[in-house]
């Protein structure tokens, strides 16, 4: 569904009542949509910029909150049958990595396992499993997935990467070896024992909240954060103040800008470390 | 992008150095009022006395320049996501800078130029070469360049031709060496300064922190970059104006390219805060708002003073004490006290309290300035200002010494209420 200013706030919530959650992000004036009967009445009539013009925030801004929302939580199976089209990868990649699109073996989409918490690691390891030589395994991730990479390095795997509105693509290609290889666990170091096991991501977004909040919102969490959970936060910088926080911590933390004010930040217990 | 783990020294300066800028930078300003007040009868007729002397550079040197090399060595780490070429340098800067600074306010207050006042200028101007090393060399490994290193990058070479032709000026109040007229160079040193130095690297530290503590994004840039390079033109053309010619049209023509520039400025602020997310304004950033209603009256009373043919009859130093006074305390003043108001408490809330998250409570930073007595600083000050420059147009001096007397007690409550955050 479109999202533009003149989008009826209700209609809206009917087909997405998730971007309830989005608008309260916004700004706590909306929590006057959770009301059934308003939503129902006169949030119907109301557009997005009225919306925003009562609620005190930039239309505009909520416009872009509320579409990057959704277009994670999309669920349109031939949108992405698309999506190789769609992604253009740069000129050296080609050259470098020997793309061709009927390379590509699989397709894994795993936005949604990574939405309810499901960790898809054996997921993706046993698709990858599948993948023969010279083929490509299609991975489509919210987050860069840089542990991948080493795990699936080491199986033989090169890898490239390219983000698109907020989504990241990466075309692993099986150079060396062959499908269904024996896992050579002698190969494994301490950072691959560390990925290779459960691995919750725990979200948050901490865009348009006033310095120090997010510091603060995110070094909660960290507290809060499990052994084998990682921290995947939607900023609107790069949190510079907050790597040399981390470091001390025992975190290590990796962004990637997936926009204009929007950058996400994974952080993790740095290897060999508490 | 990726961070480098493998480096394990951190990106952001040790607080304690920023923190010592910041806290020398209070005391200096605080000095520079009480010295304005207790020689408030000095700021009638012409600008070029010993005591006026001694309180501009009190204010430039010690208060302005140490706010500035404090919040760059902070913001440059945080912008630019390089480090700071080199600590200790920054450490020995502080040092040179206050020992020359104080020998050179002496010198001025006394006038006692002996070759004692040329020694200290040179090791303020050591002082200053520091800070120019500094800033060139970390941001020498900035990869992704924007308005503000721009702004950061031609501001501190603009310092270097200001204090060079300040350092110049001293050797000439010295030995008299100059052929040209030590006021007309004066003129200038004071506009490469102000504007070339000062407003340029206000210009591009304001570009971050105004949208980040008022969360606005999505603003157009177009004003910025005017701003920016009109500036530019204009202070270029006016130093080259009076040093190659004595043209005194000239360089009222450049004045008025830098007023242009200004109000490309204020439009570009305005888009900034329109765009904010953040629509209540608390202290700092409302006593930023009054630092650019005042940066606009002090622009606009240059160009009503160029523009107004017939002014030009009278000693157009009374005007320029007043712009000055306008553009000193009513723009840069109010500008610094306001952002201070902001980034004092975060840097000591991220030192002190940020290891506590979540262990117990810790205050918020809100808490930890006085709410009260900031908003009573922010008002008496702007207000302060506006009395003291209206008196001062007109020589109204008994008016002028209310207006400094409201400005001291101001500085007074917010040199208390800075310390306290330091304190907290």
């Amino acid at each position: 569904m479109k999202i533009d200013e003149n989008t009826l706030v209700g209609k809206l919530l009917d087909e997405h009542p998730e971007l309830l959650d989005s608008f309260i992000r916004v700004s706590p004036h909306f929590r006057k949509l959770e009301n059934k009967f308003l939503r129902r009445t006169i949030a119907r009539r109301v557009s997005i910029s009225d919306a925003a013009r009562v609620g005190g925030v930039d239309p505009e801004y909520l416009i872009t909150a509320l579409r990057a929302d959704i277009g994670e939580s999309t669920e349109d199976g031939t949108e992405r049958g698309r999506l190789e089209s769609e992604v253009e990868w740069g000129d050296d990649f080609a050259e470098e990595f020997d793309y061709d699109e009927s390379q590509i073996q699989e397709t894994l989409d795993v936005r949604d396992d990574i939405a309810v918490n499901n960790d898809p690691l054996q997921k993706i390891m046993r698709t990858a499993k599948r993948i023969e030589r010279g083929r490509i395994l299609h991975l489509v991730n919210s987050f860069e997935p840089i542990p991948l990479y080493d795990v699936l390095g080491k199986k033989g795997f090169v890898h490239a990467t390219e983000s698109r509105d907020g989504v990241f693509h990466v075309l692993f290609k099986r150079t060396d070896g062959a499908a269904e290889s024996k896992r050579d666990t002698k190969k494994l170091d301490a950072t691959g024992k560390d990925v290779v096991g459960d691995l919750k991501v725990v979200e948050m977004d901490v865009r348009g909240l006033e310095p120090p909040e997010p510091m603060m919102r995110i070094l909660k969490a960290l507290k809060a954060l499990g052994a084998n959970e990682i921290l995947l936060v939607h900023h609107h910088r790069e949190p510079v103040l907050l790597y040399d926080k981390l470091h001390d911590g025992g975190f290590e933390a990796v962004s990637n800008k997936v926009g204009e004010n929007h950058y996400k930040v994974v952080i993790r217990r740095a290897a060999g470390g508490r | 992008m990726s961070f480098d783990m493998a480096s394990t020294a951190k990106l952001t300066p040790p607080f304690r150095l920023v923190a010592t800028y910041f806290i020398t930078s209070i005391l200096f300003f605080l000095a520079g009022t009480v010295l304005t007040l207790i020689n408030y009868s000095d700021f009638q007729g012409f600008y070029f006395q010993p005591h006026i002397l001694a309180i501009v550079h009190t204010l430039a040197l010690g208060w302005i320049t140490m706010s500035i090399s404090g919040a760059m060595y902070q913001l440059i780490p945080v912008v630019f996501r390089v480090r700071v070429y080199s600590i200790p340098l920054a450490y020995l800067q502080y040092f040179v800078l206050t020992a020359g600074s104080l020998g050179m306010i002496y010198g001025f207050y006394e006038f006692n130029i002996s070759p004692g006042f040329v020694t200290f200028a040179s090791i303020a101007f050591l002082g200053m070469i520091a800070f120019i090393i500094n800033v060139l060399m970390s941001m020498a490994k900035v990869k992704e360049w924007n308005i503000t290193a721009a702004h950061f990058l031609t501001g501190i070479v603009f310092l270097l031709v200001a204090v060079s032709i300040g350092l110049l000026l001293a050797m000439n109040l010295q030995y008299g060496f100059l052929m040209v007229n030590h006021l007309e160079i004066l003129k200038v040193h004071a506009h490469v300064v102000l504007v070339g130095f000062v407003t340029m690297i206000i210009f591009g530290a304001v570009y971050q922190l105004v949208p980040m503590f008022s969360l606005s994004y999505n603003f157009p840039r177009g004003f910025g970059w005017a701003a920016y390079f009109l500036l530019l033109v204009g202070i270029v053309g006016y130093g080259l104006a009076i040093t190659l010619g004595d043209n005194t049209e000239l360089s009222d023509v450049f004045s008025l390219v830098m007023v242009a520039g200004v109000f490309a400025f204020l439009v570009q602020a305005a888009q900034i805060f329109r765009k904010r997310v953040r629509r209540k304004l608390d202290a700092g950033l409302r006593q930023t708002v009054v630092s650019f209603v005042y940066l606009g009256l002090a622009a606009f009373a240059v160009a009503a003073s160029i523009a107004l043919g017939p002014w030009k009859n009278t000693p157009s130093a009374d005007i320029a004490l007043s712009v000055g006074f306008l553009f000193f305390f009513g723009f840069i003043g109010s500008l610094i006290l306001g952002q201070m108001l902001k980034i004092a408490p975060f840097l000591v809330w991220v030192r002190k309290y940020s290891s506590m998250v979540g262990l117990t409570d810790v205050p918020s930073l809100h808490e930890m300035v006085d709410q009260t007595l900031s908003y009573v600083q922010l008002y008496l000050w702007s207000a302060a200002v506006a009395v003291a420059s209206g008196a001062l147009v007109f020589s109204y001096m008994p008016l002028f010494l209310v207006g400094c007397s409201a400005m001291t007690i101001s500085a007074i409550i917010y040199a208390y209420v800075q310390l306290k955050i330091f304190r907290s």
